[in-house]
């Protein structure tokens, strides 16, 4: 986009067709939007992840009477399942961050390559977070 | 919170009715350790976003150098993919075939190198494993 609008923030010559500008940097600023849009739709998903996972149950505990071995068999197969929800989850978030840095920040320099990584930095401590809330919130329900 | 039973022996010989835990007490400690550690335990099936993201830019990178590779070998270097073009214009600008084997690498390393990983980046069982608050919790529900 910067290099559309440059050549409006030179002198016009009478030879300069300004439409043309016009086309290009409105055609530019599309293209901007709908990244930003992009982005922001997948950012915004990825948040959705982490609070699903952050509001997870881990086991499926009742007060009412067990048998040891009954009790045993039905966390088992509740943390099983709760298992293939984290999976589902990451694999979803992985998928929605390596398409936003192939559409946007892959063909970037250090400065930018830099910045992504501290973005996947501050994702760790968020998705670190939800975790921990979840299995706090687990271990609560007991 | 789950109820186990205690059970009385109706024993007319005995004035001292004998009480059955069931289960007994060791066995439903050491099985609620189990069940606390692999609550915790379940968030080993995420790994880092940061540690995954690396690895799958570094497959995307390297297909990118194999497609660059197999193209040139069979001339073809102006029938690649987009993205693949835009890659290579941003890594070597025009200068391509005039560099050596050894100044295309340098480039191509120049242009995606990133920070480097910290060590305090453990996954995120590890974090939560060790985390005070779980810690305490689990304490008090043994």
């Amino acid at each position: 986009m910067d290099k559309d609008i440059r050549v409006g923030l030179q002198k016009l010559q009478w030879v300069n067709n300004a439409d043309t500008f016009v086309h290009q940097c409105r055609g530019s600023c599309r293209d901007t939007l709908r990244k930003i849009k992009s982005f922001q739709e997948h950012d915004s998903q990825i948040r959705h992840e982490y609070d699903k996972l952050s509001i997870t149950i881990l086991t499926q505990i009742k007060k009412q009477m067990y048998k040891l071995p009954e009790f045993n068999d039905i966390q088992n197969k509740e943390l099983e399942a709760k298992k293939g929800l984290f999976k589902g989850s990451f694999e979803k978030i992985r998928s929605l961050l390596i398409e936003n840095y192939k559409q946007l920040f892959m063909d970037h320099g250090a400065p930018v390559q830099r910045e992504w990584i501290n973005t996947m930095r501050d994702l760790d401590k968020a998705l670190e977070k939800s975790l921990k809330l979840s299995v706090k919130a687990t271990l609560l329900d007991f | 919170m789950p109820i186990f039973t205690v059970e009385t022996v109706l024993d007319t010989s005995n004035e001292e009715w004998k009480v059955c835990h069931n289960p007994n007490h060791a066995q439903l400690k050491n099985d609620i350790e189990r069940l606390l550690h692999d609550i915790v335990k379940a968030t080993s099936v995420v790994p880092r976003i940061e540690g995954v993201f690396r690895k799958d830019r570094q497959k995307i990178l390297d297909d990118f150098r194999t497609q660059i590779a197999e193209n040139e070998r069979s001339g073809n270097l102006g029938s690649m993919p987009q993205a693949v073009t835009i890659i290579m214009q941003k890594v070597y600008g025009n200068n391509y075939a005039n560099m050596t084997k050894e100044e295309q690498t340098a480039a191509w390393e120049k242009q995606f190198a990133l920070p480097a990983t910290k060590s305090s980046d453990h996954e995120y069982y590890d974090k939560v494993r060790s985390s005070k608050d779980i810690e305490q919790i689990k304490d008090h529900i043994k």
